[in-house]
């Protein structure tokens, strides 16, 4: 277990299109889908980003573009087989190993988050951070070319904008650390694979979430403010 | 011998934190109101193998299953003060089941009232050989907001004083802990507090034959059910009070990284909880063995801050109701970004709330227009000129307009429309009909009306500030003079038309 504090990098999601990280949950009546927020400021989710970085980084390995036995050092593995039922669920996690990368929420820059976390409540009008998002409608045409009666919905979307994940390698006991990775090799693994990460969000094969992945050395944004 | 040491560690949440110790697999997992112990236990079992190394399998015995070092629950901290969990005996009536308190916390005095913040967040997993949701996978957390700070206390025993030094790495630097720590969950900065408050203290015992214990962390009893006087350090001659006790208890499972496993289900009394007994009166010795094994801890889990009680704390003698009111704090508000992200937003927040201000502004600032044009148009009858040779056209206006739809701010507003090189009104061709002035017509105190002139006039920050109907910063009116400007672009070519057909009806 390294005693030394972990490896940090900065992951820089470039957005060009309207985008959308998905909540789960939706308004009756506006904006429908709400985008995922904290303190107001849009993000991409720490998970979602994590996904995102372990499916660029598992097509690069299955391309032959990065060594193999990266996916499951960075990102963890499954096992062999999926479990079959409720008891082999149970065995199955003693198949898994843990992944060395930790990912943080890709957030905008330190300066909006310091802005938004001491802002002023908004007491009457309108509080600008509602007015950062767009509202998209959309309906389904059925086999005859007309709109499909109840398909009428909605979802927020951003603007384009720029956010940065902080990451960090800290192989947790077990990680499965390839023998041929030296100090630093996980950098240049996500910097050869990030290309294929193409777009992020909900509807990103339906034009949004385009976005520009880049990877740079530097600590991150800072871990986070205190109170 | 020696004492125990003791050290207090201040843990701030950089991120959200997740701390589940029971096996759920059902339903949204909420998190506990508390930092458990046992986690930084688990952070200290990073070097489980070194400390067995240092002195063998005895030490670490003694560190990590015996309790030599006693990890406390990490508490909420407010206003520089621990808090204590809220007693269940404040309910209002036993009978009756309250609210959910597991989130609420007081202060040792029972003045301050503070309810963690939560936050829930819905999650899914992506099958990637299809690159859709997999189904089964929906699950909800709720975790513990980031920014609220906890107060933990190690109590390390003389026997296991050889873990220091490795405590000493667990401060002064950030930690991933508890759930999903891989992503997005669980970033904790842990520091440790030089000037630490004092631990909450016990109450009158002396000559007591009444003792009310509050549970400030889980209680796991030795005997599951059977809550004996001598499991707290009482006599063996006091006996349950079950009138004035308040009891509830849980399920608690924490799961071992080691074994990739939950340890075995126990019941444990939650924090909060009320037990009161009753015998005879205490004596000196009675009362400081009482203390004694409180503070070593009750029953099992001690090593990970089960077991903590208070005997008789001032706060169980307080009535619920007298609460202190105290206005919260605001923090100082930081400088806005700059950047264009934020400028768009100004301008989209200015466009959608000062409107009604630009569209009332432009609007009296129109009637002069009218006024100039009505002036223009008759000396250009009276000459036989065309009109078009002495005021702006509905084209000229258009240009306005899009020059002002790509201003910046109002340096650059001014700079497209008035530069003598470059703006619309002053430059080229069609510079010299936003110059004409109309002969006898005072409209401006300063200068003589012309097109340009009210035009600069009705965007000038000092008027817009006056004019608008509330105050406005420079950004603001940066934007309040553009949707100006868009407005008088639009109403005016209205007004020449309207013009046109009234001077065609004489």
């Amino acid at each position: 277990m390294p005693e030394s504090s972990p490896e940090t990098a900065s992951l820089i999601l470039d957005l060009h299109d309207y985008w959308h990280c998905a909540t789960g949950r939706t308004e009756r009546v506006g904006s429908g889908a709400r985008v995922v927020r904290k303190h107001g400021l849009p993000l991409v989710p720490g998970r979602t980003v994590r996904g995102l970085l372990r499916e660029a980084v598992r097509q690069a390995e299955t391309f032959g573009h990065v060594k193999p036995g990266v996916t499951e050092w960075l990102f963890g593995g499954m096992g062999a087989a999926q479990p079959q039922d409720e008891a082999d669920l149970t065995m199955v996690r003693f198949r898994t190993t843990p992944g060395a990368l930790v990912v943080d929420d890709a957030t905008l820059p330190q300066a909006w988050r310091i802005w938004a976390r001491t802002r002023p409540a908004v007491a009457d009008g309108v509080d600008p951070l509602d007015l950062m998002g767009e509202t998209l409608h959309a309906t389904r045409l059925d086999g005859e070319g007309q709109v499909e009666h109840g398909s009428l919905r909605s979802m927020e979307v951003m603007p384009p904008m720029t956010l940065t994940a902080p990451l960090a390698l800290d192989p947790p006991p077990g990680c499965l650390e390839p023998d041929w990775a030296s100090p630093g090799d996980w950098r240049a693994v996500l910097a050869t694979a990030l290309p294929l990460l193409r777009g992020l969000g909900s509807h990103r094969n339906r034009g949004l979430g385009r976005v520009t992945a880049t990877l740079s050395n530097g600590a991150g944004q800072g871990a986070g403010d205190p109170a | 011998m020696t004492d125990a040491t003791t050290i207090v560690l201040r843990l701030d949440l950089e991120g959200d934190a997740l701390f589940i110790d029971a096996p759920t697999s059902a339903g949204p997992q909420e998190t506990l109101s508390t930092i458990p112990g046992g986690v930084l236990l688990g952070v200290l079992a990073r070097w489980y193998d070194k400390i067995e190394a240092t002195g063998g399998p005895d030490l670490s015995w003694r560190v990590f299953h015996a309790g030599g070092v006693r990890f406390g629950n990490g508490l909420p901290l407010v206003d520089g003060r621990p808090l204590l969990p809220r007693p269940r005996s404040w309910a209002a009536e036993k009978a009756k089941p309250g609210d959910d308190e597991s989130y609420t916390f007081v202060s040792e005095d029972g003045r301050v009232h503070h309810k963690v913040a939560t936050r829930f967040a819905r999650r899914t997993a992506i099958d990637h050989n299809t690159g859709r949701v997999r189904g089964g996978f929906l699950f909800a957390y709720r975790a513990l907001m980031e920014g609220q700070s906890f107060v933990s206390r190690i109590v390390v025993a003389p026997e296991a004083k050889v873990a220091l030094p490795f405590l000493e790495r667990l401060y002064d630097r950030t930690w991933r802990i508890g759930r999903s720590r891989h992503a997005e969950y669980g970033r904790v900065r842990i520091t440790r507090l030089d000037d630490p408050p004092a631990p909450p203290p016990h109450g009158g015992l002396i000559g007591t034959n009444a003792v009310s214990l509050l549970a400030v962390s889980d209680v796991a009893p030795l005997d599951h059910g059977r809550l004996d006087a001598t499991l707290f350090g009482l006599p063996d001659k006091w006996q349950p009070c079950p009138g004035k006790t308040f009891l509830a208890w849980r399920t608690l499972s924490v799961y071992n990284g080691h074994r990739r496993a939950f340890d075995r289900e126990r019941q444990v009394i939650v924090p909060g909880s009320v037990l009161a007994f009753t015998g005879p009166a205490l004596s000196q010795d009675q009362a400081d063995r009482l203390c004694a094994t409180l503070d070593a801890g009750v029953g099992l889990g001690t090593e990970r801050g089960l077991g903590a009680c208070l005997a008789n704390p001032p706060i169980l003698e307080r009535a619920e109701g007298a609460v202190d009111q105290k206005p919260a704090i605001a923090a100082v508000p930081a400088a806005p970004p700059d950047d264009a992200l934020f400028a768009w937003l100004t301008r989209r927040h200015a466009a959608r709330t000062l409107g009604d201000d630009a569209r009332a502004i432009g609007r009296k600032n129109a009637e002069r227009f009218e006024k100039l044009y009505d002036a223009l148009w008759r000396e250009a009858r009276a000459t036989g000129r065309p009109p078009g040779d002495l005021a702006p056209s509905p084209s000229q206006w258009g240009a306005v307009r899009d020059e002002a739809n790509r201003a910046t701010d109002l340096k650059d507003l001014r700079f497209r429309l008035f530069d003598k090189d470059e703006g619309c009104c002053a430059a080229g061709v069609g510079a010299r009909v936003w110059k004409e002035e109309a002969p006898g017509l005072t409209l401006l105190e300063d200068k003589p009306a012309s097109a340009r002139a009210l035009l600069e006039a009705a965007i000038d920050p000092k008027a817009l500030g006056k004019q608008a109907m509330v105050d406005l910063s420079d950004a603001a009116k940066a934007e309040l003079a553009r949707l100006v400007v868009t407005d008088l672009a639009v109403h005016v070519p209205r007004l020449m038309a309207d013009l046109a057909r009234r001077e065609e009806a004489r």
